[in-house]
């Protein structure tokens, strides 16, 4: 198996990890698309859409920010973890492919995909705990490859990078 | 661009891709199955040479594809129209 990461994914990995990749003053803007919106994009529903509203949108870059509101989640931080909840490193990077692939149909006009396929998790890493109450922010670049989409992105809290992650989905 | 350096991107990433395409012979009468390759492996290799080539294939027009001879034919008519 060949398991390496592609040269222009790890380069964005590397800037992801050191700076937000869009700063906070251009995310804290009105948002460009409520909850409502995204919806109308991705097929993604409650409990599984971790996204609720875009703040930010360049798509002739193929980036995006995203926030959620971490109480809707509050049922499942009853167990992860009773005594100190969390919001799972799994979600961070779920969250990070769901920005994506609003860029990702943003950018193609496929708004009609019932559904999309997780490929790979090239690369993540969990910088700090991402802790309620609050807002979790998503920031994601989409590249097109074909017939494969990889996303590389972060997962901030209050403006500090708690992870990031590059995905690929079909 | 032609043929020869279509199939050239193909078989270059098949090689990178496929662990056991190492040291067998490709060509365009193989198929990736003949070298064990899975479902994703076959869509890295047509992802990734897509994107060398800078063409879009849509997914209905890979379907059903025997060979590599016919995955090179669809990627020629691709650069074709673009060109």
């Amino acid at each position: 198996l060949n398991w390496t990461v592609p040269e222009e994914i790890a380069k964005l990995l590397n800037q992801a990890v050191q700076a937000p990749l869009v700063p906070r003053a251009e995310r804290e803007r009105l948002p460009v698309l409520d909850r409502e919106g995204v919806q109308g994009i991705v097929p993604y529903r409650d409990p599984f859409l971790l996204v609720d509203c875009v703040t930010w949108l360049d798509l002739e870059r193929g980036m995006a920010a995203t926030r959620y509101d971490l109480s809707r989640s509050a049922a499942l931080f009853a167990g992860h973890f009773p005594r100190y909840p969390v919001w799972p490193g799994v979600l961070q990077t779920e969250g990070i492919g769901q920005t994506g692939g609003i860029v990702y149909v943003m950018q193609t006009g496929s708004f009609d995909r019932p559904s999309y396929a997780l490929t790979h998790i090239l690369a993540a890493r969990f910088l700090r705990p991402v802790t309620p109450p609050g807002n979790v922010e998503y920031i994601a670049q989409v590249l097109d490859e074909g017939l494969l989409v990889h996303v590389v992105g972060q997962c901030l809290q209050n403006d500090s990078i708690c992870s990031v992650a590059a995905v690929t989905f079909l | 661009m032609s043929r020869d350096q279509i199939f050239y991107v193909v078989k270059t990433n098949i090689y990178e891709i496929i662990a056991n395409a190492d040291g067998k012979e490709v060509s365009e009468a193989s198929s990736m199955r003949d070298f064990g390759a899975d479902s994703l492996e076959i869509v890295e290799v047509v992802s990734r040479s897509m994107k060398q080539l800078r063409i879009r294939v849509p997914r209905t027009e890979l379907i059903g594809l025997q060979n590599l001879g016919e995955l090179v034919d669809v990627f020629e008519k691709a650069i074709a129209k673009v060109q």
